[in-house]
């Protein structure tokens, strides 16, 4: 995927939504940018959920490899 | 008629029953969204082969799906709705200010007219249209902000908008039903609505005969008599016979006036059915009998309907959007269970037959009466 800019979590996301519009407001919400609550957020074994979503992302993630997982909760009925 | 479509949204997928014009003999398609809940599916009046679909889930919020071929194939549509402004408050279920939160879709309406027209009711409470299929959503916000929606309280699912009524006959005039707000009517195709709940008593309220705050299961109408509607309230099942400007109660002789469902036969506008359900807390069938109810009198005398319906150990819910009638002669009436079945009678209610058993709990219950 390509970025407009450097690797944070908050670029990926965009990067992701521009790319397939169908996915906006299923990870984080339309208006508030929020990660929706039974989301997490995964790179190089290390859970970023609670980072600021400008927080530059390991440098395995921008340079294409080490995958960022968007993971669902193990939750549910 | 060549055929009916039945569309079953449930807890975990959506399913699609076809049948041609007998009714006797089914094809069930689905799951399609496995594992999402589906709250409601319903197709255009205008172009059957179109259908909505209220796609959604814990994970990842909600999805809006549409499809041009009659349910075979689906696609994502626009799942943003803004609420217009400030959104403000609403009552919590203790009484303080509680901001207005959109949840999800739980009720889809297309237009009698226009394919591409949809109102779709939403929690936290609110009517919103489409005009262009789906792709954008706009909410019409004289509802949520005609002065009483501080006081609207949501009920045990929910706040939210549940039914939509649009009258064929009065161009621009609509109803709508919202849990625990009440009815509400608008005479300009959304701009301004008023509240239309006289007559309705509900003790569990501090003021049991309030303006709003009432909990409304669902209303009907018969689309050559709009100005007579019909209302499963929490308790109490009611009729009106003037737009909503005022209601009375018609339980009459029914078991218990909870329930969720009620139609109107489409052939025989003073036909009526209800599901009476044992409340509050049990919210199963009196007796272990699942018994739908007909009126042939607009309410007040009711009979029973039990010939293919479980009359021992049946502990099922019937919500409020899993039942629809057909348009064939006699009428086809259909309902869907918590438990999973999808019954049908094809003779107005005589006599009942499951068309599918083990579903995922059916949240709603459309039927298509297909050219």
């Amino acid at each position: 995927m390509q970025l407009d800019s450097q690797a944070t979590v908050c670029s990926v996301l965009d990067a992701i939504e521009r790319d397939f519009p169908v996915l906006r407001g299923t990870i984080r919400d339309h208006e508030t940018r929020r990660r929706r609550p039974f989301l997490r957020f995964f790179a190089c074994g290390e859970d970023l959920s609670h980072d600021a979503v400008d927080t530059p992302l390991p440098e395995a993630v921008g340079a294409g490899a080490e995958p960022f997982m968007v993971i669902g909760a193990i939750a549910g009925g | 008629m060549s055929g009916i479509r039945v569309l079953v949204g449930t807890r975990k997928g959506a399913f699609v029953l076809s049948a041609d014009g007998t009714r006797k003999s089914w094809d069930v398609s689905g799951p399609h969204f496995g594992g999402w809940e589906i709250y409601h599916m319903k197709g255009s009046p205008a172009d059957p082969d179109r259908i909505y679909a209220s796609q959604s889930s814990g994970w990842f919020g909600q999805v809006m799906q549409r499809s041009n071929d009659g349910g075979r194939s689906w696609e994502p549509v626009g799942n943003k709705f803004a609420y217009e402004g400030t959104p403000g408050t609403h009552q919590w279920y203790d009484g303080t200010p509680h901001p207005w939160e959109f949840k999800r879709v739980w009720h889809v309406e297309p237009s009698l007219t226009d394919p591409d027209t949809v109102f779709a009711g939403v929690e936290d409470a609110a009517i919103f249209r489409t005009t262009d299929g789906g792709q954008s959503w706009q909410e019409l916000p004289g509802l949520r902000n005609h002065g009483t929606g501080n006081r609207w309280q949501p009920g045990a699912g929910g706040m939210c908008l549940h039914t939509i009524l649009l009258d064929p006959v009065n161009a621009g005039r609509m109803f709508v039903a919202i849990s625990a707000a009440g009815a509400f009517r608008t005479d300009d195709s959304g701009e301004t609505w008023r509240p239309i709940n006289k007559g309705l008593q509900s003790q569990y309220i501090p003021d049991p005969a309030a303006e709003v705050g009432h909990c409304v299961h669902r209303i009907a109408m018969h689309p050559s008599r709009p100005d007579v509607l019909y209302m499963q309230k929490h308790w109490d099942v009611l009729r009106s016979t003037n737009g909503g400007d005022s209601w009375e109660e018609v339980s009459g002789n029914l078991p218990t006036d909870f329930g969720f469902v009620i139609d109107v036969n489409s052939h025989e506008p003073e036909t009526i059915y209800v599901l009476p359900i044992k409340s509050d807390s049990e919210h199963y069938p009196p007796e272990g009998k699942l018994r739908v109810y007909r009126s042939r009198t607009g309410g007040n005398d009711w009979e029973p309907l039990t010939n293919g319906l479980p009359q021992r150990d049946c502990y099922v819910n019937v919500l409020r959007d899993a039942m629809a009638v057909d348009s064939l002669e006699p009428c086809g009436i259909y309902f869907g269970t918590t438990g999973g079945q999808v019954y049908g009678s094809a003779d107005g209610g005589d006599s009942w037959a499951p068309i599918v058993r083990d579903l995922p709990a059916v949240v709603s219950v459309e039927v298509q009466s297909l050219p």
